[in-house]
């Protein structure tokens, strides 16, 4: 396909919020992207593999495209529990900074201080609160968090990745 | 020290307090580039380079991507390692930033050797973790890359995905590795053509191919001492050779138009391949270019076949339904002189078995990544291909003689007869499967072997002797009582041309016979005829020969010379020809020297003599 084509083609998807896949066989490696709208860049044999029937079997039972399980089949969900928990890493790091050195170019918003704050994926939400499992988070987005209920937030999460795997 | 930090905005560690954002590289792969072209881009000019030259240390964050589990970072350190032109700097200390262990790394992504090799570390997003590798690095804990060898035989780097149906990758492989074997040639405009059309090529930019040429550049190979020993296609002058690849516009092209080129011969690709034709329709496009290319007045009689030209020709379990094999067979059934070479990645014996099945005797190897080839095999892969296009070349004269018997069958001088001798000489010679088709057929079989060269000499002169023969050709007779011989022909025109008459010792002629010893034969005293003595008009001449094997050569000269105008060099041919065949391929007599063979050339030169004799004017 042209760039041309590949342009209008994504501009169609920007403009409409359509998921959009492009595959081929001469992709390295594949690429996820959920900016302007979901991207999917994949190998052709990876895309023609069993993910492609999960793909489409989740869509069916969810009605909504996960472009992710085409991507990474049963393991998807390891890849948004992956993010958030170097997410809280991050945060977490970045506070320890902000106490050794207030003066440094770390912004209040760049840590976690509400529930909100952890930008739990909707996908993983379920898994994370099942079973009572999250007793110590109230589901208020508004709640302030302690590093606490953070440190036990980040060991539930370690246990589901670990569950994964 | 230096130290770089390599991220996609996901870290702690992007504060100006660590790392100065000139110190940082903010990997973010275009929503739709190859991950391996970004990397290769960043690291062959791009900023990332400029920062790689500059540093002591390298800090990655495994993931460099909106999506986590991709481990893009894990993928640039192999890249980083793997990119020759970064030279020492690609053995800098790598620093890992993850919250995962490396045995979860080595869990969840498909290629993690790297992981455990030396130069590699892993810390979390931690200040005391950081703050401990500096530490480390300035007590000199932690080093770089020593040696680079043990950490190839220490990784593995999987081919793509896709890759045993996507046949490309092998053709670029093989392609950038059999190039690598020509010396280099700044000047040559085509060879500029070549190696621009490499160095665009996608897979030279691929993890995979950088692993692979890690691999290979471990032996011990001259690359200069063997460019200095160019591979060159012999017996090609003046030859049009045609190709029918689907990559030839990929750099196969144009790298068999400088190798010829440099031989002296030229390509004519097939360009009919088009992504959107179905296998039906591919392959009416291309007979339809092979018979415009055996058509034309400058004939291709060689051609060079890629066996597998579809992309679903990988998933075809019957030999004969491959693209490359009904292309083949269809040049074969138009004429089974045309030489064809055929050019795959696959190593299979049976394949080739099949080949030489269906009368093709050429076949070469492309090279594959996956085989890990030597780089003296490599050599050794191009020279056996040149020797195949020799060979083939060699015998692309079966091409146009095919072409010149299938005009003569149609148009001899006995093809309307109507006399019984005359026909059944016609079917006997002419027919399918008559003498003629024999000789070629056994030439087409091997036109190397000394035994099937000896048989279609027998062939030859089984029709030179017959067509002497035939009443409406001559009359030779004679009368064992009366002692008298006499011979005469009929000539083209009607007329009847008297050229002997003896009795006796002694004979009226227009010819003597020339005893003497030939240059191949063993002198054991014993004279033979070796030439015709011509006269303007009959003579004299004292008669010492007899016998049927004389009265035989007598009779075939009296044809060639009086009904056939051919010339007294061509009839001096065939009477040594004549000696040969008696002496060696009909009955073994010891009387020609072991060391002297006939060959196909021969054999031409009979034939050629036939067409002249038989195609009507």
């Amino acid at each position: 396909m042209s760039n041309t084509n590949r342009d209008i083609l994504k501009k169609y998807c920007k403009i409409n919020k359509k998921p959009l896949i492009f595959f081929s066989g001469g992709i390295s490696s594949s690429v996820y992207k959920n900016e302007d709208f979901t991207f999917l860049h994949i190998n052709s044999r990876e895309f023609y593999s069993n993910n492609l029937k999960l793909f489409i079997e989740d869509n069916i039972k969810k009605g909504s495209v996960n472009l992710l399980v085409l991507q990474f089949g049963n393991r998807w969900k390891l890849s948004l529990l992956l993010s958030l928990r170097n997410k809280i890493a991050i945060a977490q790091n970045k506070q320890n900074l902000k106490i050794q050195n207030p003066d440094i170019d770390i912004s209040e918003n760049e840590l976690i201080k509400r529930e909100r704050d952890l930008q739990i994926n909707t996908l993983v939400n379920t898994d994370l609160f099942d079973a009572n499992k999250m007793t110590f988070l109230t589901g208020n987005e508004y709640e302030t968090v302690t590093t606490e209920q953070i440190d036990k937030f980040s060991s539930v999460l370690n246990h589901l990745i670990n569950d994964v795997i | 020290m230096n130290k770089i930090l390599i991220h996609h905005n996901n870290t702690s560690f992007n504060t100006t307090a660590l790392f100065s954002l000139s110190d940082q590289f903010v990997f973010d792969v275009d929503s739709d580039k190859d991950i391996d072209l970004y990397i290769d881009e960043n690291l062959k000019d791009g900023q990332l380079r400029k920062l790689i030259e500059q540093a002591d240390i390298l800090f990655i964050k495994v993931s460099l991507s909106h999506n986590y589990l991709e481990y893009f970072g894990i993928r640039l350190a192999y890249h980083i390692r793997l990119t020759k032109s970064l030279h020492d700097k690609a053995n800098l200390p790598i620093v890992f930033i993850a919250e995962e262990t490396l045995q979860f790394l080595g869990l969840t992504y498909q290629e993690p050797t790297i992981l455990f090799t030396k130069g590699i570390y892993l810390i979390k997003e931690n200040i005391a973790d950081f703050n401990k590798v500096l530490r480390w690095y300035e007590e000199g804990h932690i080093k770089q890359l020593d040696d680079p060898e043990i950490f190839i035989n220490n990784i593995k780097i999987n081919p793509p995905a896709n890759y045993q149906s996507h046949h490309s990758i092998a053709n670029e492989w093989a392609l950038i590795r059999y190039f690598s074997m020509f010396k280099e040639e700044e000047e040559n405009k085509k060879y500029v053509e070549i190696r621009n059309k490499i160095c665009n090529l996608d897979y030279v930019k691929t993890l995979h191919y950088k692993y692979s040429e890690a691999l290979i550049n471990r032996q011990l190979f001259n690359q200069k001492k063997h460019q200095e020993e160019p591979v060159n296609i012999h017996h090609v002058q003046g030859k049009r050779i045609g190709l029918i690849d689907d990559e030839a516009d990929k750099g196969w092209g144009a790298y068999f138009d400088y190798w010829l080129d440099n031989s002296g011969a030229e390509i004519v690709i097939c360009d009919k391949f088009h992504k959107n034709l179905n296998k039906e329709d591919l392959l009416i496009q291309i007979k339809n270019w092979i018979d415009a290319q055996i058509a034309c007045d400058s004939a291709c009689d060689i051609f060079i076949i890629d066996l597998r030209l579809l992309e679903n020709d990988f998933s075809e379990d019957n030999f004969k339904n491959l693209t490359g094999i009904k292309i083949a067979d269809f040049i074969k059934k138009k004429n089974p002189g045309i030489q064809l070479i055929i050019l795959t990645a696959s190593n299979k014996i049976w394949n080739f078995q099949s080949c030489l099945d269906l009368g093709i005797k050429s076949f070469a190897i492309k090279e594959s990544p996956e085989y890990n080839n030597s780089r003296s095999e490599t050599k050794d892969f191009v020279v056996h291909l040149s020797k195949e296009i020799s060979k083939a070349s060699t015998s692309s004269y079966l091409a146009g003689l095919y072409r010149q018997i299938a005009y003569l069958k149609q148009n001899h001088i006995f093809k309307l007869s109507n006399t019984l001798k005359e026909r059944d000489f016609s079917s006997l010679v002419f027919d399918t499967n008559g003498l003629i088709d024999q000789i070629f057929n056994l030439l087409v079989l091997d036109d190397k072997k000394d035994t099937i060269i000896n048989q279609c000499l027998i062939l030859c002169f089984q029709i030179l002797e017959q067509y002497c023969d035939i009443p409406t050709i001559g009359d030779f007779g004679s009368h064992s009582q009366k002692k008298i011989a006499s011979g005469y022909i009929w000539k083209k025109d009607g007329s009847k041309f008297d050229v002997f008459t003896s009795q006796d010792e002694m004979m009226s002629t227009m010819f003597n016979l020339k005893n003497g010893i030939f240059p191949f034969q063993i002198d054991k005293g014993r004279e033979t005829v070796v030439s015709a003595t011509f006269y303007n008009e009959k003579s004299l001449v004292s008669s010492h020969r007899g016998g049927l094997d004389s009265s035989s050569l007598v009779k075939i000269i009296s044809v060639l010379k009086y009904r056939d105008q051919i010339s007294n060099e061509d009839i001096d041919k065939i009477i040594a020809l004549r000696f040969y065949r008696s002496n060696v391929v009909a009955h073994l007599t010891g009387e020609v020297k072991m060391s002297y063979k006939i060959n196909a050339v021969d054999i031409c030169h009979i034939l050629n003599l036939i067409v002249r004799i038989f195609l009507k004017s």
